[in-house]
């Protein structure tokens, strides 16, 4: 299980990710994310709107009512050119930190085995 | 069996008040029905798809509160927005009132300020009212205020102004009718004129070319 301050920061870059290859509505953003990572991450409508309004508000993406083939109207969400500059450092940071991680686990399976 | 009116339950959960509530709610609502046909297509019970899609929204009043704040709404943005805008804007009115006030009447030992500090309608004051409206208009639009917020912050003082010194007046009218009422209502006009008015006119002045709307978010203007 991971911890919900992990989760809450890797969302930036999960949503910010899958959108930078087109745009989607919330639902299809949250089911791209729990088939993505296996179910790992998982967004409902409480963990996903404040976070996709916060993105917006920051400027990072943009939203427009677009009716789907089914003739709904969806609100649909674009990379905007501020979020595909954010992707950038959130990218290099989370690998930074996952580096981190693994040099730390390597560190202690090497004194378990000694 | 009919689709559940997830629109109806959103709004009910959510009580909207503006159109962007609206909206939210709107767009939420599609969120759900996707959510429940999917379940339905898996095979889930449609009572149960129906719970499982509005357990979703977990607590209503703590996701209204989430999506307020991250749509830039509530105390914080305010505060961001107005409130510090308006006390910079003010702190600097009363820093050039306090030095002109020691240059033109400037007495040895005099360490407090003149009760007559407040009475602003001197000549001297009307640049500093200019400058107060320029300088929280433009903190609020570099903080990403929208144009009333801008003219709020832009108008904080005149704005402190009459509720410090012009609404007590009606109130006092009610509670205590011992003073005739058109000695307050002569106090409340040269209050309100000299208080309010005064400088409120040159801060309307400085807030106005910052009320203009920004095609690009105010943060990306101050980055670029």
């Amino acid at each position: 299980m991971i911890d919900a301050n992990v989760k809450r920061g890797s969302a930036e870059l999960a949503v910010l990710s899958l959108l930078q290859h087109r745009a989607m509505h919330g639902y299809e953003i949250a089911k791209q994310v729990e088939q993505e990572t296996g179910g790992v991450l998982k967004f409902d409508v409480a963990s996903l709107y404040p976070l996709l309004y916060r993105m917006e508000k920051d400027g990072w993406v943009s939203a427009e009512w677009e009716e789907s083939a089914s003739g709904r109207q969806r609100r649909c969400y674009h990379l905007t050119r501020e979020g595909r500059k954010q992707l950038v450092p959130l990218r290099s940071q989370w690998r930074s930190f996952f580096e981190a991680l693994d040099k730390l686990s390597d560190l202690s399976n090497a004194e378990a085995a000694r | 069996m009919s689709t559940p009116d997830f629109h109806a339950g959103v709004v009910h959960a959510l009580r909207p008040r503006t159109a962007s509530d609206h909206v939210t709610c709107r767009e939420l609502s599609e969120h759900l029905l996707d959510f429940y046909e999917n379940q339905i297509v898996a095979g889930i019970d449609p009572v149960a798809a129906e719970r499982q899609a509005f357990a979703q929204l977990r607590s209503p009043a703590r996701l209204r509160r989430r999506i307020c704040i991250a749509k830039g709404g509530g105390m914080r943005d305010s505060f961001r927005k107005v409130l510090l805008p308006g006390v910079v804007s003010a702190a600097a009115v009363g820093t050039y009132a306090f030095i002109f006030e020691q240059l033109l009447h400037y007495r040895a030992h005099a360490t407090f300020i003149a009760p007559n500090i407040a009475f602003v309608s001197y000549w001297y004051m009307w640049p500093a009212f200019l400058l107060g409206g320029i300088i929280g208009a433009w903190y609020s639009r570099f903080n990403g205020g929208t144009i009333r917020q801008r003219l709020n912050a832009g108008l904080f003082l005149a704005v402190v102004n009459f509720c410090a010194f012009v609404l007590p007046f009606p109130i006092a009218m009610i509670i205590d009718h011992r003073v005739p009422a058109i000695n307050m209502a002569q106090a409340m006009a040269g209050y309100a004129l000299s208080q309010v008015l005064v400088p409120g006119i040159p801060m309307l002045i400085g807030t106005l070319p910052f009320l203009r709307k920004t095609s690009q978010p105010p943060q990306d203007l101050a980055a670029a």
